[in-house]
């Protein structure tokens, strides 16, 4: 039977051609607004300084765009995106946000530039970042801990073996008697 | 160093009781009639608590009526109830002694030896207690010891207490047993009695009776009758500690430890007239155990009662006059709630009708003071499981409500099943037949002491 | 004191054998203050040698804080979390180890209240067990070592939050598991001893969060890393703890207690989770 290879043959040429053209047009909507996303130098308890840099198709600076600052966050399964920060890009395009986390190391970043509340354009990098706001630290309490602590239970051990050593010598001292030569 | 004595000392400081000695020997001698069959019905019932304790480890802790609404009740009760009334022997011997109480004399034995069984009986009770007691040689292995734990605390405290018990009963022991070896070698020259001759050869040891050697027995026994003082006050208070070491209302109560210090001793006295009363009865010393003693012991005892009573209204009046809900409800579950029943039998029984019997003249008999003492023990023990059960079943998170002091829900249930009661039944059954056992090897009555003291207050005009 | 108590003894006493000598009760004390002197060195070493164990299982970077932050305004009961926690840990019924309480706020409305264990800083239940089973992981977590423990049930009664729950007969079968039997994850569960939520420690080195927070349909449960300041609930939605405590008013139950729980709860029911439970004294 021809006829349905002719249809299938049809269809393919025709789903192919489709394709093309939405991709075509993703392409060329991309290519119409950039996002770069620079880093500065991180400064330990200070912060990292992000920009971002939107520009339209010809290379004119986007006004007024919100870019939504992301984070990776790697402590969990599939690295869950953190919202860390929101600024609007100024005359020369620009949206600048400093990021002042709690650890320090390289951390992948994801901003997004969105114009009436639709996403025009997307940008990614990896930087490594500096240290804010220390974490404090678990505090690992034990109540005997401390001098105070420690004598009270040494005095407290010291003073039950004491008891014990005591008993035991009275009743030595009782069981032994004396020689006879005491007695009156 | 040799001692020097003003007076001279006699090598016998005092006559030869020859009826005392006898009378005291006979139970030792004779097998009493009752004897066998008592201690086989005793062992029957101690039998059964082991039997049910077998069960309960096969079956867990469940099996004994816990829950995790209700994670502390009778054993912990127990543990509490059985080393309190070990407490008689400080109090009766120790305090006495140091007071010079000459009367003291024919109860010391009693006292100290009721003691000696019941405050085993209560440690045996960590180990129903416990959800895994496979492992309790933790508690005596160094590196598994948490020092901030009172539990490990209770368990030094107890152990050494123990250790003075032991030493309390075996000192003014020595001497008696001297006696009874004696005895046993002028009236029963058989070989009947050859396991209690060792056993009072070995007790007595290479003490020989010389002055000098009654003079550093009672001096011994006067630093001991000092030191078992502290001693048990602190038991019951580390014990006290396990509780209080919690935010739960009931527990949290700084007045615990003097809350449980005296309780053990009002318990611990009645005790003491409880097994006076049999062993006197039992062992035929009628002659020597008189009315006198029964009240002066039942004034001592109720001198403790009033002090429990009002400690028990200060507790209960400051928390439930706070407003905070936790304390308010508690006292309101206890007094009016699901615990009232307990409660107000502890203060009927073991409050005012022991109050009253000592107050009433007629009443003040040998008899009474026991019948006073048997609603103390019962009534304490009661009390004791009205203080574990209700904060243990206190709800820890529950909705804060606009009212305090109203009955909230969520509090949990301790069930009683026949494993916990059969076990408690041992333990009771245990005090008796170690008594029972310990009273056919050792002299009932401290014969030296008495004849001491029958001798110095003749010399003296009486101070008794 | 021993001679105060002791010369009460009359003067004019002619027969001194009953008399407690002074003389020989000091001889007697004195061979407690020996044994007291001997013994301080000794129970001051044994003090002094015992300290907790340090646990040492940190990773290389920075050591996780782990902390649970509970949206009370998108709970509604439903209790799929008990559920999961007690399918994943093979619990009998009655062991809520992530419990939904049902409280009450001060206008006296009803509002559900989801209650792990509240993985203390300070926590209560772990200086007061006499064989060292609790213990603090340097990453937060307080967890149980079910092979030490004896069972005295007095980290139930210290617990401010009724977090513990007793093995009271034979634990609930379990088939084999991804990760060995160990406090991080005690599946089986052992007769006769404590056990308590874990915030699934066993399963957090690889990125995945509890079992509560996994199945919240609501999203109300969020596990975070207090270190990195991030918490993410089951539906993905990441936040930075910091601020998002901030801005929501979180809070911590009973912070009275002092307990300084890893615990955040957001209000948004007018409870103000301050427990007046406290005791009077």
């Amino acid at each position: 039977m021809r006829t349905p290879t002719r249809v299938l043959g049809g269809l393919l040429v025709g789903g192919v051609a489709v394709l093309a053209l939405a991709l075509g047009g993703v392409a060329g909507a991309s290519g119409a607004t950039s996002l770069q996303l620079r880093a500065g130098a991180p400064v330990t308890g200070v912060g990292t300084a992000l920009t971002a840099v939107v520009d339209s198709p010809a290379g004119a600076p986007v006004t007024g765009a919100v870019v939504t600052f992301e984070v990776h966050v790697p402590e969990f399964a599939g690295s869950p995106l953190l919202t860390i920060g929101r600024a609007t890009t100024d005359a020369s395009g620009v949206a600048a946000f400093t990021y002042q986390p709690t650890w320090a190391g390289p951390t992948s970043f994801v901003a997004t530039a969105a114009l009436g509340g639709s996403t025009i354009a997307q940008g990614t990098l990896t930087a490594s970042v500096a240290r804010t706001d220390p974490f404090a630290g678990p505090i690992n309490a034990t109540r005997t801990d401390g001098l105070i602590g420690r004598w009270a239970v040494a005095v407290l051990l010291a003073l039950v073996l004491a008891m014990w050593i005591t008993l035991l010598a009275l009743v030595v001292r009782v069981q032994q008697g004396s020689p006879r030569t005491t007695e009156g | 160093m040799t001692d020097v004595i003003v007076e001279p000392v006699p090598s016998e400081a005092h006559p030869v009781d020859h009826e005392l000695r006898h009378a005291v020997l006979r139970p030792v001698l004779e097998t009493p009639r009752w004897w066998w069959p008592s201690v086989l019905v005793l062992g029957a019932v101690v039998a059964l608590g082991i039997v049910a304790w077998i069960f309960q480890l096969a079956h867990g802790l469940g099996s004994a009526g816990y829950n995790d609404d209700a994670f502390w009740g009778i054993y912990e009760s127990n543990l509490v109830t059985f080393i309190g009334v070990s407490y008689g022997g400080a109090v009766v011997s120790a305090i006495l002694r140091l007071t010079h109480q000459s009367w003291r004399a024919p109860l010391t034995r009693i006292a100290e030896a009721t003691a000696l069984v019941t405050l085993p009986i209560g440690m045996i009770f960590i180990i129903p207690h416990l959800g895994n007691p496979g492992k309790i040689w933790e508690l005596v292995w160094p590196p598994y010891w948490n020092l901030s734990s009172p539990i490990l605390w209770d368990f030094f405290a107890v152990s050494t207490y123990l250790m003075a018990t032991i030493v309390f009963f075996y000192l003014p022991l020595v001497p008696d047993a001297k006696v009874a070896l004696e005895q046993l070698d002028a009236e029963a020259p058989s070989t009947r009695v050859k396991v209690r001759q060792t056993l009072y050869r070995t007790l007595v040891g290479r003490y020989g009776g010389t002055p000098t050697e009654r003079r550093r027995l009672n001096g011994s026994i006067g630093l001991l009758a000092i030191m078992i003082i502290p001693m048990a006050v602190s038991v019951h208070s580390v014990l006290s500690f396990a509780f209080a070491s919690s935010s739960r209302a009931g527990y949290m109560e700084t007045i615990l430890p003097v809350y449980f210090v005296v309780a053990a001793l009002y318990s611990g006295v009645a005790l003491v007239v409880i097994s006076v009363a049999a062993v006197r009865k039992l062992f035929h010393l009628e002659s020597y155990i008189a009315s006198r003693h029964f009240v002066r012991l039942g004034f001592l005892m109720i001198a403790f009662g009033a002090a429990y009573l009002y400690l028990t209204f200060t507790e209960y009046l400051i928390d439930g006059y706070s407003n905070t809900a936790g304390p308010a409800a508690w006292v309101h579950q206890v007094v009016a709630g699901r615990y009232w029943v307990p409660f107000w039998f502890y203060f009927v029984a073991g409050g005012l009708v022991p109050l009253l019997i000592m107050a009433i003249k007629p009443l003040r008999t040998k008899t009474g003071v026991t019948i006073a003492s048997v609603f103390v023990v019962l009534s304490l023990w009661v009390k004791r499981l009205v203080i574990v059960i209700p904060a243990a079943t206190e709800p820890l998170v529950r909705a804060a409500t606009k009212a305090s002091g109203g009955v909230s829900t969520g509090w949990g249930t301790y069930h009683f099943t026949w494993i916990s009661i059969s076990i408690t039944v041992a333990a009771t059954a245990a005090i008796f037949l170690l008594l029972l056992i310990v009273f056919r090897f050792v002299p009932a009555l401290s014969v030296t002491e008495m004849e001491e003291l029958a001798h110095e207050t003749r010399t003296q005009g009486g101070r008794s | 004191m021993s001679e105060a108590m002791i010369d009460t003894t009359t003067a004019g006493a002619t027969a001194t054998a009953v008399t407690i000598q002074r003389r020989s009760v000091l001889r007697a004390a004195a061979i407690g203050g020996i044994g007291l002197g001997v013994l301080g060195a000794v129970g001051g070493t044994v003090a002094l040698a015992a300290e907790p164990a340090s646990t040492t299982t940190t990773t290389s970077g920075p050591t996780k804080q782990w902390c649970m932050i509970i949206d009370l305004r998108m709970c509604n009961g439903c209790q799929l979390c008990t559920t999961a926690c007690q399918t994943a840990h093979f619990l009998h019924e009655d062991q809520t180890w992530m419990k939904v309480y049902t409280m009450t706020n001060a206008a006296g409305e009803e509002y559900p209240m989801p209650r792990p264990c509240m993985q203390c800083e300070d926590p209560a239940c772990v200086p007061v067990c006499p064989v060292g089973a609790n213990f603090r992981t340097p990453e937060g977590l307080v967890l149980v070592d079910q092979s030490k423990c004896i069972g005295t049930r007095i980290c139930m009664n210290a617990c401010p939050y009724d977090a513990r729950y007793f093995n009271w007969g034979a634990p609930e079968p379990a088939p084999k598991q991804p990760y060995a039997q160990s406090p991080e994850w005690p599946v089986p569960q052992v007769q006769g001893t404590v056990g308590k939520c874990i915030d699934c420690a066993a399963m957090l080195p690889t990125g995945q969060i509890p079992e509560c927070a996994t199945h919240c349909a609501m999203g109300v449960i969020y596990f975070g890393d207090l270190t990195s300041d991030t918490a993410v609930n089951g539906m993905g939605q990441t936040i930075k703890i910091s601020t998002f405590l901030a801005e929501n008013n979180g809070m911590v139950f009973k912070e009275e207690y002092g307990t300084h729980p890893r615990v955040f709860y957001i209000p948004g029911h007018g409870q103000d989770l301050v427990n007046d439970n406290d005791s009077g004294d």
